[in-house]
């Protein structure tokens, strides 16, 4: 009568079972118990372990490139807010002029940028001597990941994730400012 | 031991909550090398769930410390990408250790704690569409692998010394 229950049920039940067998045991203290701390078997997933390693080291290869900047693009929400060109001029987007600040300094510029709410803000500098970007202060979560990226020069970007903000390179030969008064 | 349920539950709350103080304190010290990057300690707990409740009290405890630590961290957008891939960490390493008999649990940990933190990494450049932090993975990977030594040794070492009585209520019966 139970086997014919068992044969008569749809797959998921069949597939639970099989989790049930393979996953639901309890009998890992007493294998940790009774085994040291190496074994024959260790040595495949020690392998796995290297092979997967070395096989990521492909990644950098790919990417990651120097670019030769022509300055900085900031996206909140991928819509871009900001942007510092090279020849030291700030430019902050219509939808933005609102939500940011900014304050010249002798070393460059400070730019505040709050998100839509008003609580949340990121205050980035902008190095108009040596041309690097870099978040100097933020209230984005306890660990602060984007104070801790570094500079920003000719590679790489910054992620700021609970403001969803992005900082990266304009490269060279895309979009050129606008020359006031020009043809 | 009377009420083994009650019991179970009890331990299982306990190492909830070291698993988010551990999370917590772990995300107020600056990153390792890389921006974001963490030793994962909390697994300690997870996996020591895993092994002497049940798998299914070891889900419960990394989705109690995905989701209470990222909200004391004040970082909630991070719940979508730590938790499958803890999840799905956590399931290769119960699979691997119960079903395959000639391995020991410091592998079973490495693995796990490599395949957490290079997950993390994909899931999250796939949600944000920053395809250039794939770069930062192969670094991840060895932090990974110092973790996973750290997390293997404590689990060994606190099932292997913690007296018997401790760990009867397991005996002889089902989840």
């Amino acid at each position: 009568m139970y086997y014919y229950i068992l044969t008569k049920q749809p797959i998921y039940y069949k597939i639970y079972y099989k989790w049930e067998f393979c996953v639901l045991k309890n009998n890992g203290i007493e294998k940790v118990k009774n085994s040291p701390l190496f074994l024959r078997g260790d040595i495949a997933i020690y392998l796995l372990v290297i092979i997967i390693v070395l096989g990521l080291f492909l990644f950098p290869l790919l990417g990651n490139k120097t670019v030769n900047s022509s300055g900085f693009c900031v996206l909140v929400e991928n819509k871009k807010a900001v942007t510092f060109y090279n020849d030291k001029t700030l430019l902050v987007e219509n939808d933005f002029i609102d939500l940011v600040e900014t304050q010249k300094n002798q070393s460059g510029y400070f730019v505040k940028i709050y998100s839509h709410d008003k609580k949340g803000y990121n205050v980035i500098f902008f190095d108009t001597t040596n041309l690097t970007a870099k978040v100097v202060e933020s209230n984005c979560s306890a660990s602060k990941d984007c104070v801790h990226f570094p500079e920003l020069k000719d590679k790489g970007t910054i992620y700021c994730a609970p403001h969803q903000l992005k900082i990266s390179i304009l490269e060279n030969g895309g979009f050129t400012p606008p020359i006031a008064g020009g043809i | 031991m009377k009420n083994k349920r009650v019991f179970k539950l009890a331990l299982a709350g306990l190492f909830a909550s070291l698993a988010t103080i551990t999370f917590t304190l772990e995300s107020l010290f600056p990153p390792i090398i890389i921006p974001g990057a963490r030793m994962g300690l909390s697994n300690v707990f997870i996996l020591l769930t895993a092994l002497t409740l049940g798998y299914g009290y070891g889900v419960a405890v990394l989705a109690v410390k995905t989701l209470l630590g990222s909200l004391f961290s004040g970082n909630i957008s991070a719940l979508m990408y730590s938790l499958p891939s803890g999840l799905i960490a956590l399931t290769v390493q119960i699979l691997l250790f119960y079903n395959i008999k000639k391995v020991s649990l410091l592998a079973v940990s490495v693995l796990g704690a490599v395949v957490n933190i290079v997950l993390q990494n994909i899931v999250f450049c796939l949600i944000t569409k920053t395809i250039e932090y794939l770069a930062y993975s192969p670094y991840l990977a060895l932090i990974g692998v110092i973790s996973g030594v750290i997390v293997g040794l404590c689990v060994y070492t606190v099932i292997k010394k913690s007296p018997q009585s401790l760990t009867l209520y397991n005996k002889g019966e089902k989840n």
